[in-house]
């Protein structure tokens, strides 16, 4: 089980990479493994505005459909469309290639997010 | 004899315990007028039950029904042939009784039925995959219209004004409450004005609807409209009425066609008042996701045997009720059951004969027909519109047809209130027979 040091978590197993004014969402490691093989990755339309916890794209695998939180405010970029016909991306590299959506920060406000360790300490708990 | 189960002293303690002093009271609101004492009712003795069933029969003798008259009907409702076997194999207690029998442990003869229905319906509508049904044609038209604003992210629908007006009036329910523009397009005759609903759709239209062979019974070309929904990113949806016609004419997923819904009725179902039906829903593969309702699939077990199961039903009401694609993702398995033994009985080569015989039944109709009544221009199936002198012709044919047990035809303002009444829907199948035609012929001329 990964989990990269430069990234910020939320409860729902989201992670955020923030660089300057964008931030490119996905889901943790933990979680594609807890979903298992993921079979349908429903995208957010371009320049959705979320809030914290909206609800913006849905991972759908052999055993549950999930929604995916969104973890700062922020405005929608692009989805990542290799998804739509390569959904296991998100099993095989959920920090790369799996990344679900890039966004334009609204909200740089990061203080209700977890970094690594705590992350890791919120799953050794769980 | 009666059989209850209370005794005078049972009754009695009830009444005493709500406070009631007999049982009249309980129906004090309702007039003195109408309450009747035991025995004031002036009945004849009871009948024996072999005399109940004579006089019954001889009361539903007189009824006249499509199977002892000459039937013209259809308007989304066609008399085709229901072969015996139908009504055998979906009166088998493993297909009638079940209730959701999706349980693959339990379950495979139902899902294997499912899977070949589906699959028999994707062949002939030209599609890529169809799920295991919905109610019927209209509930059909109207989710194709929900789904194609999730897809698209769009809230404008344009429907043309020849699609069926229940559909239209089902669809228009379902999104009248959900905010977006429903345009219909109207059309001036008796068919589908291409360049109208073309103008019509746009950059901001989720889909266009339109009915193929259409209300009227036209069969026309769909390319046009497709190359528009290109160009503006719309999804073409077509609704269909008689499943049979694309045995004979080329389906709508030939045209490119992203949703394609109607109703099964033609294939195996009793026309039944107007139900049960059966609703058909296909679509590309690519949007299956956004597919209301559920696909049975076909697959392997942990031994490596053939196998089915429900592949889809992941965004059905049961595990995420608050963002399920539909909440009426119901579907009519006793009714897809008879579709598929009627299309597994009739093969490519006998649903053709249905359809070969539907067409020409009308075509022979249509080109004897007397000067003074005209038939809707173009190409059509098994359905047209007859076009009368004025409300007086067309009724004295109506009176006469009454008479002699022909059902000549809908009423078009009947469906249609912009209608002017002197048209009739008529539509024929493969059990409209020559005399039939005749009989129809020789009405019209003594009509004149």
């Amino acid at each position: 089980m990964t989990i990269p040091a430069d990234l910020k978590y939320t409860k729902d197993h989201e992670w955020v990479r923030i660089e300057g004014d964008n931030a490119t969402f996905g889901v943790t490691d933990h979680a594609q493994e807890a979903l298992g093989d993921i079979v349908f990755v429903e995208l957010p339309e371009e320049g959705r505005a979320m809030a914290i916890g909206d609800a913006f794209a849905v991972v759908e695998s052999v055993k549950a459909v999930s929604d995916v939180y969104a973890p700062i405010v922020s405005e929608v970029i692009e989805g990542n469309e290799t998804l739509e016909a390569s959904p296991e991306k998100v099993n095989e590299d959920p920090y790369g290639d799996g990344w679900i959506v890039k966004v334009k920060v609204t909200d740089g406000d990061t203080s209700h997010l977890m970094d690594a360790a705590a992350y890791q300490a919120f799953l050794d708990a769980a | 004899m009666r059989f209850l189960p209370h005794t005078d002293a049972d009754r009695s303690a009830m009444l005493d315990t709500i406070g009631v002093s007999d049982m009249r009271e309980l129906f004090a609101d309702i007039p003195a007028g109408f309450h009747h004492e035991p025995g004031s009712l002036d009945l004849p003795d009871a009948l024996s039950e072999a005399a109940i069933v004579r006089k019954f029969t001889q009361a539903s003798d007189k009824n006249r029904h499509a199977g002892n008259s000459s039937c013209f009907l259809g308007g989304g409702t066609y008399h085709h042939f229901i072969p015996a076997v139908v009504d055998y194999v979906i009166s088998r207690g493993e297909f009638l009784t079940a209730y959701t029998p999706y349980q693959p442990e339990i379950a495979q003869g139902t899902l294997q039925t499912l899977f070949e229905f589906q699959t028999m319906i994707a062949r002939l509508l030209g599609m890529d995959v169809s799920n295991a049904s919905m109610y019927d044609a209209a509930t059909s038209v109207a989710e194709a219209a929900l789904m194609a604003r999730r897809v698209k992210r769009r809230d404008r629908v344009v429907i043309a004004g020849s699609v069926n007006p229940r559909y239209r009036a089902v669809t228009h329910n379902y999104l009248s409450h959900l905010g977006g523009e429903t345009i219909v397009v109207d059309n001036s005759g008796f068919s589908t004005d291409v360049e109208k609903v073309c103008a019509n759709i746009d950059e901001a239209t989720a889909c266009v609807i339109v009915q193929y062979p259409d209300f009227y019974g036209s069969v026309y070309d769909l390319t046009e409209i497709r190359s528009r929904c290109d160009e503006t990113g719309a999804l073409m949806i077509v609704a269909f009425s008689d499943a049979t016609a694309f045995a004979l004419i080329k389906p709508p997923g030939e045209y490119g066609a992203d949703i394609v819904v109607g109703s099964g009725q033609a294939l195996g179902i009793p026309m039944g008042f107007g139900g049960p039906h059966l609703g058909l829903f296909t679509c590309t593969q690519k949007l299956l996701r956004q597919m209301p309702g559920r696909v049975c699939g076909m697959t392997t077990d942990a031994n490596g045997k053939r196998g089915f199961v429900l592949t889809l039903s992941t965004r059905e009401q049961h595990i995420r009720r608050e963002k399920a694609t539909s909440n009426i993702c119901s579907n009519q398995g006793l009714m897809c059951t008879a579709a598929a033994t009627y299309m597994t009985l009739m093969g490519d080569a006998g649903l053709k004969t249905v359809a070969e015989n539907s067409a020409a039944a009308l075509q022979m109709l249509v080109s004897n027909l007397p000067v003074d009544v005209k038939a809707a221009d173009g190409v059509h199936y098994n359905e047209t519109v007859l076009s009368f002198k004025d409300q007086a012709h067309r009724d004295t044919l109506l009176a006469k047809a009454g008479k002699e047990a022909i059902f000549a035809g809908i009423p078009l303002e009947n469906l249609n209130s912009a209608a002017e009444p002197r048209h009739l829907l008529i539509a024929t199948t493969e059990m409209t027979e020559a005399e039939d035609v005749s009989r129809y012929l020789k009405l019209l001329e003594a009509a004149q």
